[in-house]
């Protein structure tokens, strides 16, 4: 151990890269607004100029609210925010209270598959949106390598959302990122980043569920949940026992 | 002053090879206009028009242009359709076409015009434009001609281009090959000496008009070019009824003005291109409108003019035509956008025949005036072209995937989930409503219509209940008890619990 810290001493260079440090990309990213994360990620935030993949485990368990920050900082610039294909209505209301301005957000419903690829390719390289957020149920590596150099061409923050079950499939993104509901909040395992390995997963007890909801009446919530379904936490622990050792940062 | 002739050497083929990319069909035009005064004397070899014609019948319809691959099969101006289809059998002969011939040549002045607003018609194959105010502006002559050329190739037309001091001398120049720049009068006689006497036919109509007997007497007494012409003694040629020739040549010199008159473009556009063949490819038909929108472009161009809307109709045999209506979203000119949407119409175009032409028409045409360029090149946030991509998107996307597939939301004022929001057409500048704020949560998704939950599912409570009652004014009546809940893999949902019956639950919404 001795002989590695003169090392870790050196003074930091661009010209080499140390494999445990994160890639430099070429634009810095959209702050996530969630400093765990942002600590995580190659250029401090949600990268533009590449693709990220998000795989929930369900619909619904947060991954609206993890982008919404970066999302409501983004409605600032004059630019569509586009919506390609989401699984159901995004209400107004809520998506006014999380500060996203409505104006921008552009929703678009195509009809088939291909239609999408099409639409979120376009979206992308028009250079008229400011984020373009993709449902996908199923995607090959062709079309997902296209909607990539589409990406690397543009500035926009380019955003796929996929079923959890395909998160073992290659694909040409910059990011992917897997989202697990937990009771103690949104544990997020990064798949692939570019740079260092994956580290430990990240949990965002902002994002547990009912904190989401209710921010007041989170912690009284989670205890009694807690409580109540302590059997089910453990058995999801014990399945997954890289998730036991996460540690909120 | 400084002429720049654009003379088009293949006129009569030139309507029905417009639409086709690559020269793969032999075409070729057939006409009984007598051709004796027609271009292709110059441009053709001249061996290939001495002899008499071969075969055909005497005063039917002879062959008038072919293209380059009919030309290679051996098939010459002057033939019959008998022997040019013994020669080549794949041809595709056409009647030729005087009047689409003239709008062609119309529509050219009516591009041309966005070079310089002084241009003439000098039928049947020419326009001539008065360039010398604008030569600062493109860069000199020589930057002037190579971008005519360019936008010819876009146009669909092949084009010789010449200038001079005198329009008659720019005229006669293109006439012989193009290409040729003479900028100074006194280089005139010079470079104008190799013509050959056969362009004097192209100098005038009406009086001034050099007969054909005169050519074929100065021809017959071994006068082959302009040069030797220019030392015939003058008043031997008016002794001989050949004035005409004199003032043709001194005109062509500057010795005598040249009155042209001014071409004036209509204020609306519209084109027609044919197709060689009847087609279906939405690649082809894409072609021939591009060609299309690029002259528009350039009549828009010419008028400092833009566009919102334009309309193509693909015309078939015996069915009535199919209407494209394009938007383009803002008044613009620019010829990408538009044949970016083009394209998009027509491949999501279900045609009922084969398309025979395709026509454009541009009714309601905008002032639009041009932008400054800036000191330091073009800025990337310019707010205008931001705006114009939004559009342009939007306009994309509702092109291709229908209209109703392309939407906005918006808040509105009413406590009934399902009437809190609206769609709105997408709007650029559209300011968002801020409505009612609801204080208790909401949903980031909201379920199409609420699904019902059968009793087996269990769902925990969480929060709630919030009551929601209203609307008994409208037919829509709500009387619910709104809860949040945890479902099985942990997502947030929102249910709620008809008051009506009191037993039914539904899901409305899953908070993402």
């Amino acid at each position: 151990m001795a002989s590695l810290l003169p090392f870790a001493d050196l003074p930091p260079r661009t010209d080499i890269w140390r494999g445990d440090s994160l890639a430099a990309p070429a634009l810095p990213g959209i702050a996530s607004g969630f400093a765990q994360l942002d600590a995580q990620l190659p250029g401090n935030g949600w990268p533009l100029g590449a693709l990220t993949e998000i795989y929930a485990e369900a619909e619904g368990i947060g991954e609206l609210s993890l982008l919404a920050p970066a999302l409501a900082r983004l409605a600032a610039q004059d630019k569509w925010i586009a919506c390609i294909a989401p699984p159901w209505l995004p209400y107004a209301p809520a998506l006014a209270a999380l500060d996203i301005d409505l104006a921008r957000l552009l929703i678009v419903r195509p009809q088939s598959r291909a239609e999408t690829l099409w639409a979120a390719r376009q979206a992308i390289a028009s250079q008229a949106c400011s984020a373009v957020l993709c449902w996908l149920t199923r995607a090959d590596m062709q079309s997902l390598r296209r909607l990539q150099l589409a990406a690397e061409a543009s500035h926009t923050l380019s955003v796929l959302f996929r079923p959890a079950h395909q998160a073992q499939q290659a694909t040409p993104a910059a990011l992917k990122l897997l989202l697990q509901a937990r009771l103690d909040g949104l544990a997020l395992r990064i798949l692939k980043r570019r740079g260092a390995a994956p580290a430990a997963p990240i949990l965002l007890p902002q994002l547990q569920c009912t904190a989401r909801a209710l921010p007041h009446l989170a912690e009284a919530m989670a205890m009694a949940m807690a409580m109540a379904g302590h059997h089910d936490l453990a058995g999801a622990a014990s399945a997954k026992p890289a998730a036991a050792a996460m540690h909120p940062c | 002053m400084i002429w720049l002739a654009l003379h088009l050497p293949n006129l009569p083929l030139q309507p029905c090879t417009r639409a086709e990319g690559s020269a793969d069909t032999p075409i070729a035009v057939f006409g009984t206009t007598p051709s004796s005064g027609h271009p292709w004397r110059y441009a053709l070899p001249r061996q290939t028009q001495a002899g008499p014609p071969s075969g055909g019948r005497a005063g039917g319809s002879r062959l008038v242009a072919a293209n380059a691959r009919a030309l290679a099969a051996g098939i010459h101006p002057g033939l019959g359709l008998a022997s040019a289809l013994a020669l080549a059998p794949d041809l595709v002969a056409r009647p030729r076409d005087i009047r689409g011939e003239a709008a062609l040549l119309v529509e050219l002045a009516c591009w041309a015009a966005q070079f310089t607003p002084q241009l003439a018609l000098d039928a049947p194959d020419c326009v001539l434009l008065d360039v010398g105010a604008s030569l600062r502006l493109f860069g000199g002559i020589g930057e002037l001609m190579a971008r005519i050329a360019h936008g010819g190739a876009a146009l669909g037309l092949e084009l010789s281009l010449a200038a001079a001091p005198t329009p008659l001398a720019a005229r006669w120049l293109a006439l012989c090959g193009g290409g040729r720049i003479v900028e100074r009068h006194d280089d005139l006689p010079a470079r104008l000496a190799a013509l050959p006497v056969g362009v004097l036919e192209s100098a005038a109509g009406g009086r001034d008009a050099v007969r054909a007997e005169s050519i074929a007497l100065l021809e017959a007494i071994g006068i082959g070019t302009i040069g030797q012409c220019l030392h015939l003694p003058r008043d031997g040629l008016a002794r001989r009824d050949a004035q005409a020739v004199t003032r043709a040549l001194d005109r062509a010199f500057g010795r005598l003005p040249d009155p042209r008159p001014p071409f004036v473009p209509p204020q609306t556009f519209r084109s027609r291109i044919e197709l060689a063949l009847p087609s279906a490819n939405a690649e082809q038909l894409t072609f021939a409108a591009r060609r299309l929108l690029a002259a528009l472009a350039g009549h828009l161009a010419a008028h400092q003019s833009g566009i919102e809307h334009y309309r193509l109709q693909l015309e078939h045999d015996e069915l009535p035509a199919s209407v494209l209506g394009v938007h383009l979203g803002v008044v613009s000119r620019d010829e990408a956008r538009c044949s970016l949407l083009a394209r998009e119409h027509i491949a999501a175009l279900r045609l009922v025949a084969p398309v025979t032409a395709v026509a454009l028409e541009a009714a309601q045409i905008l002032p639009l005036p041009g932008e400054s360029g800036t000191l330091f090149g073009a800025q990337l946030g310019n707010p205008r072209e931001q705006a114009e991509a939004r559009t342009l998107l939007v306009e994309r996307l509702r092109a291709r995937l229908g209209n109703d597939a392309v939407g906005c939301i918006e808040m509105h004022g009413d406590h009934r989930p399902e009437r809190a929001w609206q769609a709105v057409v997408p709007q650029d500048g559209r300011v968002a409503r801020t409505g009612v704020h609801h204080p208790p949560p909401r949903p980031v998704w909201l379920l199409p219509e609420p699904q019902p939950l059968a009793r087996s599912d269990t769902l925990q409570l969480v929060a709630g209940p919030e009551r929601i009652e209203a609307g008994w004014w409208d037919g829509f009546d709500v009387a619910r008890d709104y809860h949040l809940a945890l479902g099985p893999q942990r997502q947030l949902l929102w249910v709620f619990r008809e008051l009506r019956d009191g037993e039914s639950w539904f899901v409305h919404g899953v908070f993402g």
